[in-house]
């Protein structure tokens, strides 16, 4: 199997006025040809700050310090910014967080696509509009043209969201990169939103990258995930290995405090009391074991 | 679209009479008698009688308001209570004049806030950003006049390439016939292209000021909000699709232009006021400098005019500004053109446009 993308040893850090803070400290991991990896951990873990460095759009203060990253045979961190605009959009697809914070609201969607491919040096004519239609409809949105004519507000927040994958997936990148593709949107659309986005990645031959803080999206989606925490990566593995037997403390905590709902109806007694007098009784991670890891 | 434009006109109308009412307020506001202004401190009480009944002054405050009002709308502002000479008339001979050196100056200030503003913003907390910091606190903290005096004693006592504070046109130089009162717009009617240059020429100085004391607080604006929406998901997004830097900076643009416009308007309301000063140094013959004048001597209906005067080339800056904006942005557009019909589409889920 042919790796996508190799990131090794990479190091981030931010430039404050207090001093510098180390983000990353040395995150290493590949994605695959075909695969889709997840990245999960709690906020200000890193997850963020590692997509952000493969796309070189980490913001100032923040510094990618250390560290190689390998894109089909390139070392992205040395490529000048002219070459690696060209990768962003064309070989990198990127998903933003909220589509309405992501779009132009007062620029038509057809103009953007014209835009992106007009970036790129792809001729702008019928037939590259009749492709963005398609793939509009193949992400799921209803009547493209009218949606192809009108403006981000006019749109709900699925629908927004799958104009921004289509604009993603627009010049057929090997590699899409989903910074939590779906928090922004109803519990009720974000399944419908990942099943898109497996359909359109995978099915076709690409590698996905998805950030996340919702295991069961991890659980149901992806094949790899990366553990992250303080800016480590604390384990990684094969979805059905580490959530199975996870062997960092951290992994298990993390698992820990899913909430199950099947789990929750067993604890309910039958005869007294409520469920207040519930005991949870998964096992919580010993303390020692968990400050041992923030240690090390 | 149209009812949108025609509720905003009657807005403006309005706001004007309102105006039109403070202006009025402000003979009573100020401090003093117009007629003791006029005649001096030793003035017998027959003569101010005189005055009062001469002034409409000892009229019931209906009568006086009505009155004011009416031929304010006709177009007549009244008699400047010192020369005599109509106020409308004076205004529309001087209002030329302050625009030969407001408007470019106002362009110039757009030309080197937009520029220098963007280029600290894409340079944050480098170099140029830092000077550029430096020079705006400098710029902003020096009232228009000391500008002027210094660009005076630099181009003209030092350097001797511009031409003396002396006015619009120099002695030697022919004044053009009267078509319209305004020197600068009968030059060009008579064709009289050396003084119409000469007139530039003399504005380049007032110009620059203009400009310069524009720039600075504009290029601190554009700067702070390109600053944020450089920071912002939308641009992140933009730039992961790879756009070039000329359309992501587009992208930057078209989001803060509403608030670039709003400032520019407040800028050109200031920019009257502040015609006042710089006037007085270059002796131009403008609204700005008469208007001084007559604020000084207590001229009322000198100062109601030029109160008028700004207060209405506000207004329509901001009734322009506040529908432009309205129909630029996509989003307050559809609500503003299909008004209430729009709201009752929206409610159903199904509706896109």
């Amino acid at each position: 199997m042919n790796k996508t993308l190799q990131v090794r040893e990479l190091e981030a850090e931010f430039h404050t006025p207090r001093g510098v803070v180390r983000a990353l400290h040395g995150v290493s991991f590949e994605v695959q040809d075909n695969e889709i990896v997840g990245i999960v951990g709690e906020s200000g873990s890193g997850k963020s700050t590692v997509v952000r460095s493969i796309t070189k759009l980490l913001m100032p203060p923040g510094k990618v310090s250390a560290g190689n990253i390998d894109f089909s045979g390139r070392s992205l961190l040395d490529l000048p910014e002219r070459e690696m605009r060209r990768i962003r959009g064309k070989e990198i697809g990127f998903i933003a967080q909220n589509p309405f914070s992501a779009l132009n609201p007062v620029t038509r969607i057809e103009k953007q696509f014209a835009h992106i491919a007009k970036a790129h040096g792809v001729k702008v004519d019928a037939s590259e509009r009749s492709r963005a239609l398609q793939l509009l409809e193949s992400t799921g949105v209803r009547d493209p043209e009218r949606v192809m004519r009108g403006y981000a507000h006019e749109l709900s927040g699925g629908m927004a969201q799958r104009v921004v994958i289509a604009m993603a997936l627009y010049l057929n990148p090997q590699l899409v990169i989903a910074d939590e593709p779906t928090t922004a949107l109803d519990l009720t659309v974000q399944r419908q939103v990942l099943d898109t986005l497996r359909r359109l990645t995978v099915g076709s031959g690409r590698s996905m990258l998805i950030v996340t803080h919702d295991l069961g999206v991890v659980a149901s989606y992806c094949n790899r995930v990366l553990v992250m925490y303080r800016g480590n990566i604390v384990e990684q593995g094969l979805v059905d290995d580490v959530f199975v037997r996870p062997q960092h403390p951290y992994t298990i905590s993390l698992l820990n405090s899913v909430v199950r709902p099947e789990d929750e109806m067993q604890y309910v007694p039958e005869s007294a009391g409520g469920p207040d007098s519930a005991e949870p009784e998964t096992p919580d991670p010993s303390e020692a074991q968990l400050s041992e890891a923030r240690r090390s | 679209m149209i009812r949108y434009i025609i509720s905003r006109l009657l807005l403006a109308a309005l706001l004007l009479c309102g105006l039109i009412t403070l202006s009025f307020g402000l003979v009573s506001l100020l401090p003093g008698d117009p007629a003791v202004a006029l005649l001096g401190e030793y003035a017998t009480p027959a003569d101010v009688a005189r005055i009062h009944a001469e002034l409409g002054l000892d009229l019931p405050f209906w009568d006086r308001y009505l009155g004011y009002m009416s031929r304010t709308l006709s177009g007549d502002l009244g008699h400047s209570l010192f020369t005599g000479s109509s106020v409308s008339s004076e205004i529309l001979t001087r209002l030329p004049n302050t625009l030969v050196y407001l408007v470019p100056g106002l362009v110039l200030a757009l030309i080197i806030g937009m520029a220098s503003g963007t280029f600290a913003a894409y340079r944050y907390r480098r170099f140029a950003d830092k000077a550029f910091t430096f020079w705006i606190s400098i710029l902003m903290a020096m009232p228009e006049f000391v500008l002027a005096l210094v660009l005076l004693f630099v181009f003209y006592q030092q350097l001797r390439i511009a031409p003396a504070p002396i006015g619009m046109l120099s002695s030697t130089q022919i004044t053009p016939p009267h078509v319209t009162g305004s020197i600068p717009v009968d030059a060009i009617i008579a064709g009289q292209w050396g003084t119409f240059s000469s007139i530039l020429g003399r504005a380049v100085l007032p110009i620059v000021t203009m400009g310069l004391f524009f720039a600075a607080p504009f290029g601190k604006t554009v700067r702070s909000g390109l600053l944020q929406v450089l920071q912002s998901p939308q641009i992140e997004f933009a730039r992961a699709c790879g756009l070039r830097p000329a359309q992501v900076f587009r992208y930057a643009l078209s989001d803060i232009r509403g608030s670039l416009m709003t400032y520019l308007v407040l800028l050109f309301a200031a920019s009257l006021s502040g015609a006042a000063i710089v006037e007085s140094v270059f002796s131009w013959p403008g609204v700005g400098g008469w208007s001084l004048d007559g604020v000084l001597k207590g001229d009322v209906p000198v100062i109601q005019g030029f109160v008028l005067i700004m207060g209405s080339t506000s207004l329509l800056g901001y009734v322009l500004l506040d529908a432009l904006i309205t129909l630029l942005d996509p989003r307050t557009r559809s609500k503003a053109v299909a008004g209430r019909r729009q709201k009752r589409l929206a409610e159903t889920p199904a509706a896109i446009s």
